[in-house]
């Protein structure tokens, strides 16, 4: 219900947004157009008729899959988005799981032993994660694995393979090396988000009673750690970070432009840049059902990790 | 009522005197906050003084000389001064251009940050003090917000609003303003559930009176932590919107605009044109985020021990 | 009966930032075969502190700065982490004071019972399960195979405490250290629990060390009493001794302070002041500031004095006054 809502509102607002603050007829029509075709689009798109049912004509169509061509493409402007979905969605992943494998243990590191040279380290490396911007860290990744190095290639997605049927650079060596740098890049802020929640989760989890009370059962560090603290702690940083995959999905939007990684970002700033309307629109919609989306999964998620919810949630 | 003020006049100028020194004193513990401090004073001062410790303006087409394009850090220009940063694509000296480029970078930030601040702290009030459905609705509208990053929401708004500076100081106002306004309702819904708060209005006094007198000085020092966290945010933002051709033109050269310009080069192993620029910006940024973060640090009362 | 426990000048000191906190500042005990010894005093006191430096659970800035502690003859007070880790759990259970803070919420009982088990055997998980079982069965509760199944918090606090009290019993261990186990509970939860573990340590000849605040608790439960008062033993005996005939002013206020039948209409007797401050301990005898006996010679450190098997560290015993 809530998620209808969002829905709807952002619809209004981004059909307002493009249709009143801007000049729907600049907006929506090709620069090239001649007086007879701007007329013919014109009344073809509504635009002669009373804003509220433009916005009814708008929502039809969004509601059967319409948003739309693509002026530069004269394709409809979600199946474009959808083509450019996969790349986005595959970076997306590398990028949250790189955030996880990296920063979980290196946050624990940090939360076990809080004094040691190396946690403090870490720490200020978090600080400075956050601190850098994704586009900056981006060009000095570049410069030098790429350039200075020549290491790993800079753009593009490499060659591509199949696993379970769906195309993807993770399948092979060359989509591997090119998928590393951006999607490092893109994990870099998540990696300092993950170090912080684990530690801040450790630190808290070691002084609880339940902790103590393990290891007077004499259980050894390894079980107290990885069992007793790493499940408590699995709660706030899965919530987390699974909230955090809808912004790494906007986030995209800088690193595919650096790494002309051809994902739905490179496509919407490129969409952006060359007055697209119709497919900046379709993004737009796309990424609010996107969150939406994941809103609902981390909601899911969540009931299945706490057990404290999920009977609860079994009880009413 | 201005009986019962006046004899407390004088003891409470007294009682600001104290806790600012405290706070002085206690901000300047942590050595990496005061060299931060320090260096973003100088780059505040740099940016304000760059048309008088400049060898040229970078954009008057006069000064500039095409000749001049791309040379390495430490060449001498064809009107005579060394290039220290060398320069840019079109001839620029990158020294000028990067101290020019602060001042769009730090006023867009501080603007922003500013009318974001007032609006934010405005709404932020109004649900505080107006509480039930009026309160359920800002926070509603607020919580949705804060779902999406800052980033993409600033994005949106300039692929829908287009170029300019003030498109992109209502972006990033728009972009922002719901943390100020969390913030704000958060301390004051705090404070209004105190005493003096409940004395206050025993006294008689009006609404609005208790929420300026009374709740918004208790809501300053969280603001000023987000204040100082979020404009660095902002700038960071701008840059970024800047660096992707869709934030500032490029006859409103930020930070951001001339890191994009020498992107083309870098892959030619002409670093600096975007290196230098990136430094810059990294070295605002950074340090606006410790002095927030020993700000925070200080003002908060709930880590001292 | 032999010595299951003894403790000899046991010393833990915290060093902390604003001072060095002795919490435990010289305690003498011995636990035999079987027997429960009734550790009491206030909160802060150091009796909880005691307890976790015989399992070697003090972390820093604490450390246990001298004494020795003898379990089964052995010295554990230096032992390395790995020979504790065997001991704990295994010899040497302990049962906490929350129940609802002891059991990790995110694992079910039979995770948590089980793991106490296969830390210290190497034995099937379904035998272990048993174990586990059987020894929920023991403590009183219905159904244990449901409850095995069951997250804790599904589980009231009396019944959590159970399992606690039968996580401890689980490896047989020679001696149990209880923490204030009925603390948090209501009072006739209390009585059964109390019930239970008496009833666990005799048949299985397993000694105890009862830790609590409350004296009537271990009136009816202990064979004997250490007294503790800001970090040391203050007086010691069989507890039929103690309660009958104390002899330092702070047991005689303990045992006022308790309500009881035989004194109603009696105003109840409080020991006035507060435990005094661990960081700025007055000069010689620490409960002097708050003691009705107070004398001149309370300024030097009283030292422990044995008479007919009763320890006391008091100048001035009171006899006469828990006559009347």
């Amino acid at each position: 219900m809530q998620a209808l809502l969002v829905v709807f509102l952002m619809s209004v607002i981004v059909f307002f947004g493009v249709n009143v603050i801007g000049d729907p007829v600049h907006m929506l029509i090709s620069p090239d157009a001649d007086q007879a075709d701007i007329e013919a689009t014109i009344r073809r798109l509504g635009l002669d008729r009373p804003i509220w049912e433009q916005y009814l004509l708008f929502i039809s169509g969004a509601a059967q899959g319409n948003l739309g061509n693509s002026f530069i493409f004269g394709e409809p402007a979600l199946k474009l988005i959808l083509h450019h979905m996969p790349a986005t969605l595959e970076l997306a992943f590398s990028a949250l799981f790189l955030a996880v494998a990296v920063g979980v243990p290196l946050g624990l590191y940090a939360g076990l032993y809080p004094d040691s040279p190396l946690s403090k380290g870490i720490m200020a490396g978090s600080i400075l994660g956050f601190s850098l911007p994704t586009f900056w860290v981006g060009l000095m990744l570049i410069m030098l694995f790429a350039v200075e190095l020549g290491w790993l290639p800079s753009t593009g997605r490499g060659d591509t393979g199949h696993i379970l049927g769906i195309e993807t650079s993770l399948a092979t060596r060359d989509g591997l090396s090119h998928i590393l740098l951006p999607a490092m890049n893109l994990a870099l802020l998540k990696i300092s988000l993950a170090i912080r929640l684990t530690r801040a989760g450790v630190r808290e989890a070691m002084g609880q009673d339940y902790v103590k009370y393990a290891r007077a059962k004499g259980l050894s560090t390894r079980r107290i750690v990885f069992i007793h603290v790493l499940k408590n702690i699995m709660i706030p940083v899965v919530t987390v970070m699974g909230l955090e995959f809808g912004s790494l999905i906007g986030f995209s939007v800088v690193t595919e432009s650096i790494f002309a990684w051809p994902g739905m970002g490179k496509l919407l700033i490129d969409a952006i840049l060359q007055l697209d309307r119709p497919v900046v629109v379709a993004y737009l919609m796309i990424i609010v059902l996107f969150f939406v989306l994941i809103n609902l999964i981390v909601d899911i998620l969540y009931s299945i990790l706490d057990p404290r919810v999920r009977l609860q949630d079994q009880g009413t | 009522m201005t009986d019962t003020i006046a004899p407390e006049t004088p003891t409470q100028t007294a009682r600001v005197e104290t806790p600012f020194r405290r706070f002085a004193a206690e901000f300047f513990e942590s050595r990496i906050a005061t060299v931060a401090l320090c260096l973003l004073g100088i780059i505040i001062v740099l940016a304000l003084l760059a048309p008088w410790i400049t060898p040229q303006n970078p954009y008057d087409l006069a000064q500039v000389d095409v000749l001049d394009g791309r040379l390495p850090p430490g060449s001498e220009a064809f009107a005579g001064y060394t290039m220290w940063l060398g320069s840019d694509g079109s001839g620029r000296d990158l020294y000028s251009a990067i101290l020019y480029g602060l001042r769009i970078s730090l006023s867009v930030g501080v603007a922003s940050g500013i009318i974001a601040l007032m609006i934010g702290m405005a709404i932020g009030l109004l649900a505080a003090y107006a509480g039930g459905r009026t309160e359920t609705i800002i926070m509603r509208v607020v919580d949705l917000q804060l779902s999406f990053p800052a980033a993409l929401v600033a994005l949106m708004l300039v692929a829908i609003l287009g170029k300019g500076i003030d498109k992109i100081i209502l972006a990033l106002v728009v972009a922002q303003w719901a943390y100020y306004a969390r913030t704000v309702r958060g301390t004051a819904l705090v404070e209004r559930n105190k005493e003096y708060v409940e004395a206050a209005q025993c006294l008689g006094l009006s609404r609005l009176r208790i929420v300026f007198r009374h709740i918004l000085p208790n809501c300053l020092a969280p603001l000023i932590v987000v204040g100082t966290v979020q404009t660095a945010h902002a700038i960071s933002l701008e840059a970024t919107l800047s660096f992707l051709g869709v934030g500032l033109p490029q006859t409103e050269p930020s930070l951001g605009v001339l890191i994009a310009n020498g992107f083309e080069y870098m892959l030619s192993g002409r670093y600096w044109i975007s290196v230098f620029p990136g430094l810059a910006l990294l070295l605002t940024v950074v340090s606006i985020n410790l002095v927030g973060d020993q700000l925070r640090d200080v003002l908060n009362p709930r880590l001292k021990k | 009966m032999s010595d299951v426990l003894e403790v000899v000048g046991l010393r833990t000191h915290f060093f902390t930032h604003a001072g060095v906190v002795k919490a435990v500042d010289g305690v003498d005990f011995t636990v035999r075969k079987g027997e429960v010894m009734g550790l009491v005093g206030e909160s802060g006191s150091g009796k909880s502190i005691t307890g976790f430096s015989i399992l070697g659970l003090i972390d820093p800035p604490g450390r246990i700065v001298d004494g020795s502690i003898r379990f089964n003859g052995a010295e554990i007070a230096s032992a390395p982490e790995p020979e504790l880790q065997k001991l704990r759990g295994n010899r040497i259970a302990m049962i906490f004071q929350d129940p609802m803070m002891t059991l990790n919420p995110v694992l079910r009982v039979d995770t948590q019972m089980i793991e106490a088990i296969l830390a210290h055997e190497d034995i099937p998980r379904q035998t272990a399960w048993e174990r586990s079982r059987d020894a929920l069965g023991l403590v009183g509760i219905p159904s244990p195979e449901e409850r095995l199944r069951a997250y804790p918090h599904q589980l009231s606090g009396g019944m959590r405490q159970r399992v606690a009290i039968a996580t401890a019993f689980l490896n047989r261990p020679d001696l149990i250290i209880a923490d204030e186990p009925t603390t948090a509970l209501d009072v006739t939860i209390q009585a059964q629990i109390i019930h239970e573990a008496q009833k666990l340590t005799r048949q299985t000849g397993t000694a105890m060390i009862w830790i609590t605040h409350d004296l009537a608790v271990v009136a009816g439960l202990a064979d004997t009493i250490s007294v503790m008062y800001a970090g040391r033993i203050v007086e010691q005996g069989k507890t039929d001794d103690v309660i009958d005939r104390p002899l330092h002013p702070y047991t005689v206020g303990l045992l006022g302070s308790v309500p009881s039948a035989n004194k109603r209409g009696q105003r109840l007797y409080q020991i006035e002041g507060m435990t005094p401050n661990m960081l700025a301990m007055p000069k010689g005898c620490a409960f002097a500031p708050r003691c009705r006996a107070a004398a001149p010679d309370c300024a030097t450190a009283p030292e422990i004095t044995k008479t007919d098997g009763r320890r006391l560290r008091c100048h001035h015993p009171q006899i006469a006054e828990a006559a009347t």
